[in-house]
C-alpha cells in the first residue's frame, strides 16, 4: 500500500517537473541555449506570488497570474539583455551558458537577501485530501494532473497544428534554413521565451503554494527537469518531456521514501546511466 | 550623552534607542568646557576602588525600570552568533530583539559599573562552519570575551573553539550532555532530559503502542534519537524514525514511511524550524491523523505557529514553565517592539543578557573571569519568575510543563 501512496506522490511531483521541463525543452530545442536561469524564472513567479498572496493578502488567482506574468517577462528580459548581447558580440553557446549561470547566481543571492533563506510557503490552510482506502490523494495533485494535461494538450495543438508551431519546429530542426525560408526567427525566439518562462513561473507559483520555496529550489527543480528532458530525448518536445518528467517524479518520490538524503544522488545516477545506455534519450528523433 | 557611532553588525545604544544595521552617526555639539568636565569625571571614576565581586545572588532585574543613571562610556561587548539567514533564521529574527531588549534594560539601569553593554552580532547561518567563522570574527577581531549563541548543531561546533580561545559561550540549547563536554560551554534552557519524563508519562497514559519521530540530520538528531528510542523501549512502544534535511521542502517520501509504519502518534524533535511544521502539515495531507507532539515550545514562536496554521489545534509540547504575570513587563515591551508576544526562547535569551551582566560585574571582563562567574550563578532572578542556578555541568535547571493547543490557546495540561 505504501508503494501506491508513493506512486501517487510521484505522479504529483512529475507535474511540476513537466511544466518546467517543457519550457526548458522549448528553449533548448529551438535556440540551443542551456537556460540555467530557467530556475530563476521559476522562483521569480513563486516569490512574487508568496509576497502578494501571503504577504499582502491579494486574491490567490490574481497573485498567481501576476507571478506567471512577471516570470514570463523576466525570462524574455534575460534573453534580450543577457543572451542576445553575448551572441551579438561573438560569444558562442558556451558563453551564453556561463552568462545564464551568472544570472542564476545573482538572482539566487538576491532571493537569499530577500528571504534570508527561510522557507516561504504561500498558504497556512491545509490542502483538501481524498482518501481511497490507505491512499490519500491531495486535490492539488489532481488539479496539477489536469493542468498538465491541458498545458500539454494546448502545447501540442500550438506546436503541431498552427503556423507558429510549424515555425518553432522549423527552428528546432534547422535554425539557419528556417531563417532563409522566411521564418521570423526573432519573433519565434521571443514567443518561445515568453511561453517557456510563463510555464516555469506557473510551476513556481504552485510550488510556493504547495511545499514552499527557498532560494535553491529553482536550481533543484531545474536540474531534475533537465534530466527529464534528456531522458525523454532533447528534440522530442512533447512525449519525451512528459514521459521523462513522469519517470523523474516517480524516481524522486521513491528515493525520498527509501533513502531521503540521497535523492539528488539518485537523480545523478539516473542521468549517468542514461548517458551510458541511451544518450539520445528514450524517444530520440 | 555622547552619541555613539554604529558600525556594521554592531548594535549600540543612542539615548534609549536601539538601532541596528546601517551606519548612523548622531552628532551632537558638546561644548569644550562640558567635555573637560566629563573627562575629569571619567578619570575620577576610573580611580575609584572597584566593588569586591560577590558570588551571591544576583541583584533584582530592572525589567524595564530605569532605577539608575543610564550607562555611558566604553561598552562591554557581547558577541552574538545567531542565524540571520538560513533555515533557522526565523528564530534569529525573533530572538535578536529579545537580546537587544536585555541590553537596553541593562544599560538603562546603569549597565555594568556604569558602563554599557553592546552587542556584536554575526550571522551563524545555523550552519556549524559558518558559526565557527562568526565566532572567530567576534572573538578575534571584535575582542569579545563572551558569546551568546544558539542551536545544538552550532554549539557542537563552537564549543571546541570556545575551549581553545578560552571564551565562554552561553546558549539555550536543549540537547542534554553538551555542556558536560566543555568547561566553556553554558546553557540556560530546559533540555530533552528535563521534558522526556513528562512525555513518557503522557504517552503511557494515552496507551500509545507505536511512535514515529522526525529528527533533523544534524547533531541534535544524533543526540535525541537514542533518548527517544530508549524511552519508547522502556514503555514497550514500537519506535521508528526518519531524519530530514534542513531546508528541504518536500517531505512526502519521509512522511510516507511514517504512514507505512502506522504510528499512534508522531513527534518532531529538532531545532524548531519551519521544516518541522511543514512535515506535520504534509503528514496530515497524506492522511495521517494521529496526535502530533513537539519536544520544545517552538510553537510559541510566531513563525512556527503561522506555518502550522490550523494544524496547531491539539498539538502537545513541553517547554519552560514561566509566570506570565512576573514576565508581564517583558512581554508587553516585546509586544510593543515586535507586534506579537514573545516565545519561551526569548525569555531565556533575555535572561542570558543579565547573566552575562552579572558575570562581568563579578568576574571581570575576561573570558576566564566570565566563565568562573557564570559557573557560580546561584538564585538568579529570572524574568519569567522564580530563580535559576547554574548546575555543576554548566546547565541551568528550570521548571518545565506540558502544554496543548486548545481552541487556539496554549493550555497547560497534566501528563
Amino acid at each position: 500500500m505504501i508503494a501506491l501512496q508513493v506512486l501517487v506522490s510521484g505522479l504529483g511531483l512529475s507535474g511540476y517537473y513537466a511544466l518546467v521541463a517543457l519550457g526548458f525543452s522549448l528553449i533548448f530545442a529551438t535556440v540551443k541555449v542551456f537556460h540555467v536561469a530557467h530556475g530563476t524564472v521559476f522562483l521569480a513567479g513563486g516569490y512574487l506570488f508568496f509576497f502578494l498572496h501571503r504577504g499582502l493578502g491579494v486574491n490567490l488567482l490574481v497573485a498567481a497570474l501576476a507571478g506567471v506574468a512577471v516570470a514570463a517577462a523576466l525570462g524574455l528580459l534575460i534573453d534580450k539583455l543577457v543572451y542576445l548581447p553575448v551572441l551579438r558580440r561573438g560569444g558562442g553557446l558556451f558563453s551564453v551558458f556561463i552568462a545564464s549561470l551568472g544570472v542564476s547566481l545573482v538572482f539566487e543571492a538576491g532571493y537569499n537577501l530577500l528571504s534570508r533563506n527561510v522557507l516561504q510557503v504561500a498558504r497556512t490552510e491545509p490542502l483538501t485530501i481524498l482518501t481511497f482506502g490507505a491512499v490519500a490523494i491531495r486535490v492539488l495533485d489532481l488539479f496539477m494532473a489536469g493542468l498538465v494535461a491541458v498545458v500539454f494538450g494546448l502545447a501540442y495543438l500550438w506546436l503541431f497544428r498552427s503556423t507558429a508551431g510549424l515555425e518553432i519546429r522549423a527552428l528546432t530542426d534547422n535554425p539557419a534554413l528556417a531563417g532563409v525560408v522566411g521564418v521570423n526567427v526573432k519573433r519565434v525566439r521571443n514567443t518561445v521565451f515568453l511561453v517557456a518562462s510563463a510555464l516555469a513561473g506557473l510551476a513556481g507559483v504552485i510550488t510556493a503554494y504547495d511545499t514552499g520555496i527557498v532560494p535553491d529550489t529553482g536550481l533543484r527543480v531545474l536540474f531534475i527537469a533537465v534530466v527529464a528532458v534528456i531522458l525523454g530525448g532533447v528534440q522530442n518536445l512533447m512525449l519525451g518531456t512528459l514521459v521523462g518528467s513522469l519517470c523523474l517524479g516517480l524516481l524522486t518520490a521513491f528515493a525520498g521514501l527509501l533513502f531521503p538524503p540521497w535523492v539528488s544522488v539518485a537523480v545523478f545516477l539516473a542521468l549517468i546511466l542514461l548517458i551510458v545506455v541511451r544518450p539520445k534519450g528514450l524517444f530520440a528523433t | 550623552m555622547a552619541a555613539l557611532e554604529k558600525e556594521r553588525g554592531e548594535l549600540m545604544i543612542t539615548k534609549g534607542h536601539i538601532a541596528k544595521g546601517e551606519r548612523t552617526v548622531r552628532n551632537r555639539r558638546v561644548s569644550p568646557q562640558l567635555g573637560i568636565l566629563v573627562a575629569v569625571l571619567f578619570v575620577l571614576a576610573a580611580c575609584a576602588p572597584a566593588a569586591a565581586p560577590s558570588p551571591s545572588a544576583a541583584p533584582a532585574k530592572p525589567a524595564g525600570q530605569a532605577a539608575a543613571a543610564p550607562a555611558s562610556g566604553e561598552p562591554y561587548k557581547i558577541g552574538v552568533t545567531f542565524p540571520l539567514t538560513g533555515p533557522q533564521a526565523a528564530w534569529g529574527t525573533l530572538l535578536v530583539p529579545a537580546v537587544e531588549m536585555g541590553v537596553q534594560d541593562v544599560n538603562d539601569a546603569g549597565g555594568v559599573s556604569g558602563r554599557p553593554l553592546s552587542l556584536v552580532v554575526e550571522d551563524s547561518k545555523g550552519d556549524p562552519q559558518a558559526a565557527v567563522a562568526a565566532m572567530r570574527k567576534v572573538v578575534q577581531v571584535d575582542r569579545v570575551p563572551v558569546v551568546q549563541t544558539i542551536f545544538t548543531n552550532v554549539v557542537t561546533a563552537q564549543m571546541t573553539l570556545a575551549d581553545q580561545l578560552k571564551v565562554p559561550i552561553i546558549s539555550t540549547i536543549e540537547a542534554p550532555g553538551l555542556t558536560d563536554r566543555s568547561p566553556y560551554n553554558f546553557a540556560n534552557s530546559v533540555t530533552m532530559a528535563d521534558v522526556l519524563p513528562l512525555h513518557s508519562q503522557h504517552w503511557q497514559n494515552q496507551g500509545y503502542m507505536k511512535m514515529f519521530a522526525f529528527l533533523p540530520n544534524t547533531s541534535i538528531g544524533e543526540i535525541y534519537s537514542p533518548l527517544l528510542k530508549g524511552e519508547a523501549e522502556k514503555l514497550g512502544i514500537q519506535y521508528d524514525e526518519a531524519r530530514f534535511k534542513l531546508g528541504e521542502t518536500d517531505f512526502r517520501g519521509l512522511v510516507s514511511r511514517a504512514k507505512d509504519f502506522g504510528p499512534d502518534m508522531i513527534i518532531t524533535a529538532g531545532h524548531g524550524t519551519i521544516d518541522e511544521a511543514n512535515i506535520m502539515r504534509q503528514a496530515r495531507e497524506l492522511g495521517i491523523q494521529v496526535p502530533l507532539y513537539g519536544s520544545c515550545g517552538c510553537i510559541t514562536a510566531k513563525s512556527y505557529r503561522e506555518a502550522m496554521g490550523e494544524l496547531a489545534e491539539g498539538f502537545t509540547f513541553t517547554t519552560l514553565k514561566y509566570d506570565p504575570q512576573a514576565a508581564e513587563k517583558f512581554i508587553t515591551a516585546y509586544r510593543q517592539k515586535m507586534g506579537f508576544d514573545p516565545d519561551y526562547a526569548a525569555l531565556e535569551n533575555y535572561d542570558i543578557v543579565f547573566m552575562i551582566r552579572d558575570a562581568i560585574a563579578r568576574g571581570g571582563y575576561t573570558g576566564d573571569g566570565i566563565q568562573k562567574a557564570l559557573s557560580e550563578i546561584k538564585d538568579f532572578q529570572s524574568i519569567g519568575g522564580g530563580t535559576i542556578s547554574m548546575g555543576p555541568n554548566r546547565q541551568t535547571k528550570q521548571t518545565v510543563a506540558m502544554y496543548q493547543i486548545r481552541n487556539g490557546q496554549v493550555t497547560e495540561i497534566q501528563p
